[in-house]
């Protein structure tokens, strides 16, 4: 179980002569359990990836505490293999040089976990419905739709427990963005992974999540249950729905 | 009166022979909106820039462009530079990047102006500041001292928007202008699209690939497949009864997340 609970956390702006604490994020609670989907939802700005950043130990909160199991989330011993993220820009989050297959051993290489072999590359390939022929090639050679979901493989081979998903199908085209999220769905019950869906897209959130969470200027607005999305409360919210283009 | 016409485009890369655009013709008449749709890749943005003339110095493109009937195609580099902004004008997807970082908003803005009309600082800014309020900007003054990094996505796209209506053009040609923005933003710019039709007499050629955004706004859409036009025709003609396979199969892909998020909304769906 993933816990954050009172979290607050600032940055410096770096004034000519005197410095300012920019607060992001604000008194953050939040629980997500294994097997469940708690989408993030907020408008640029908002401090959503922020939040991610700390989510998965890369960054410090100023106060409050994050555990996973009970754990804390800050010491990479505790956190090894557990927790994995997937980012929105799927062009810069392989390394160039890297073979698809040597992107997607990566994490295991560092953490000695398992026996890397074939066939676990091809069990990974397949998974994330692609041809096991694709771990020769390079990433500039796959199309959007595929970096990402080679970066969905490489986030699942360490099989962790919770995934980070920071905009992982914004910039990827509809018709791509809904195989995604259907693969993401038949990955969950799989190996019943939590999921942190952050996203600016409520529609697509409404498809994958059991919970969302609104947020606004580093603030929870309101948390809800997808089937009691037309009963929000907040104004922000309503106003997030009233805007909303439906095809 | 045909504004625009366009006839067998082909556009190819000079080194590998590569064709990314295919054969094709379309034509947008005064005051309509045009929306060209697909997947990444299929050849959307290359077909605007060619139409302006824009493309890398490694592309190669054949055929016909006629504004009004002056043939763009074999106007002279310079000739053309005269027409770009002031006759064609385009508004881009990334408000971000769009405008010098190094300087305020009004330092780009006055410039523009100025090589294309001729105006002074005090008159580009009484311009500005008129179609500023057109497009919902508050506090026009405060943000023309800004610099872009201070301004959010939705209002560079919205100054970018404002600027354009400034140059009055004949055609807009705006390349996926809501896509990098958030719901409240983008519906904001889409509100301010529909109202520049409503006001002006200026024809619009919307690239998108979010069909929802396509439906409200446009009258004529174009669907592209690997540079090629699959299918063309009446906005409500075509979502309603699709003919073309790939036509189907993107209206059927964003008709599921939808469909979902209706249900689980209920009747309580709003537009």
């Amino acid at each position: 179980m993933l816990k954050v609970e009172n979290v607050d956390k600032s940055y410096k702006t770096h004034g000519f002569l005197k410095q300012h604490r920019r607060k992001i994020l604000t008194n953050i609670n939040l629980e997500c359990q294994r097997g469940e989907c708690l989408g993030i939802i907020g408008e640029s700005g908002s401090g959503k990836s922020t939040l991610g950043r700390l989510l998965i130990g890369i960054e410090q909160p100023d106060c409050g505490v994050i555990t996973i199991h009970g754990k804390q989330i800050r010491d990479r011993k505790q956190r090894k293999g557990h927790v994995s993220v997937v980012f929105q820009d799927y062009r810069s989050s392989i390394n160039p040089f890297y073979s698809v297959e040597k992107a997607i051993l990566e994490p295991l290489r560092d953490y000695k976990m398992k026996e890397i072999s074939d066939e676990l590359l091809d069990r990974l390939l397949l998974q994330v419905g692609l041809s096991p022929d694709y771990k020769y090639k390079y990433p500039y050679e796959l199309s959007g739709g595929e970096a990402q979901r080679v970066c969905i493989a490489r986030a699942i081979a360490t099989e962790p427990t919770f995934i980070l998903l920071d905009e992982a199908i914004s910039s990827l085209d509809v018709s791509v963005q809904l195989q995604i999220l259907d693969l993401l769905k038949t990955l969950k019950s799989e190996y019943n992974m939590g999921y942190i869906f952050i996203t600016h897209d409520l529609q697509a959130a409404a498809y994958i999540c059991d919970r969302m969470m609104i947020f606004k200027d580093g603030q929870v607005q309101e948390t809800i249950a997808t089937k009691n999305l037309p009963n929000v409360q907040s104004s922000y919210a309503r106003k997030l729905l009233q805007n909303l283009i439906t095809f | 009166m045909k504004l625009l016409e366009v006839k067998h485009l082909k556009v190819w890369e000079v080194q590998t022979g590569n064709v990314i655009v295919h054969d094709t013709s379309f034509t947008l008449e005064q005051g309509q909106c045009l929306a060209i749709v697909g997947e990444s890749g299929s050849g959307k943005s290359v077909t605007s820039r060619a139409i302006m003339r824009l493309n890398n110095k490694n592309l190669q493109q054949t055929g016909e462009i006629f504004l009004k009937n002056e043939a763009l195609h074999l106007l002279s580099e310079k000739h053309m530079q005269r027409k770009r902004g002031k006759n064609l004008c385009m508004i881009l997807q990334n408000g971000m990047t769009a405008f010098d970082p190094s300087c305020l908003i009004k330092v780009h803005l006055y410039e523009t102006l100025h090589t294309h009309f001729g105006w002074s600082e005090n008159e580009s800014e009484q311009a500005l500041m008129q179609v500023m309020e057109k497009v919902n900007l508050k506090n026009p003054q405060e943000i023309l001292h800004k610099y872009p990094h201070q301004l959010s996505g939705g209002m560079l796209q919205r100054m970018m928007i404002a600027l354009a209506l400034a140059l009055e053009p004949d055609i807009m040609i705006a390349d996926e202008p809501t896509t990098a923005l958030d719901t409240i933003s983008q519906y904001e710019v889409v509100q301010q699209f529909i109202n520049i039709r409503q006001q002006m007499n200026c024809a619009i050629i919307f690239i998108s690939h979010d069909l929802g955004v396509v439906r409200k706004i446009a009258d004529k859409v174009l669907v592209m497949k690997d540079g090629e036009v699959v299918e063309q025709g009446d906005v409500q003609a075509i979502f309603a009864n699709p003919q073309h396979d790939y036509t189907k199969y993107l209206i059927a892909t964003r008709g599921a997340i939808n469909d979902h998020f209706k249900k689980v909304m209920g009747e309580n769906v709003p537009c």
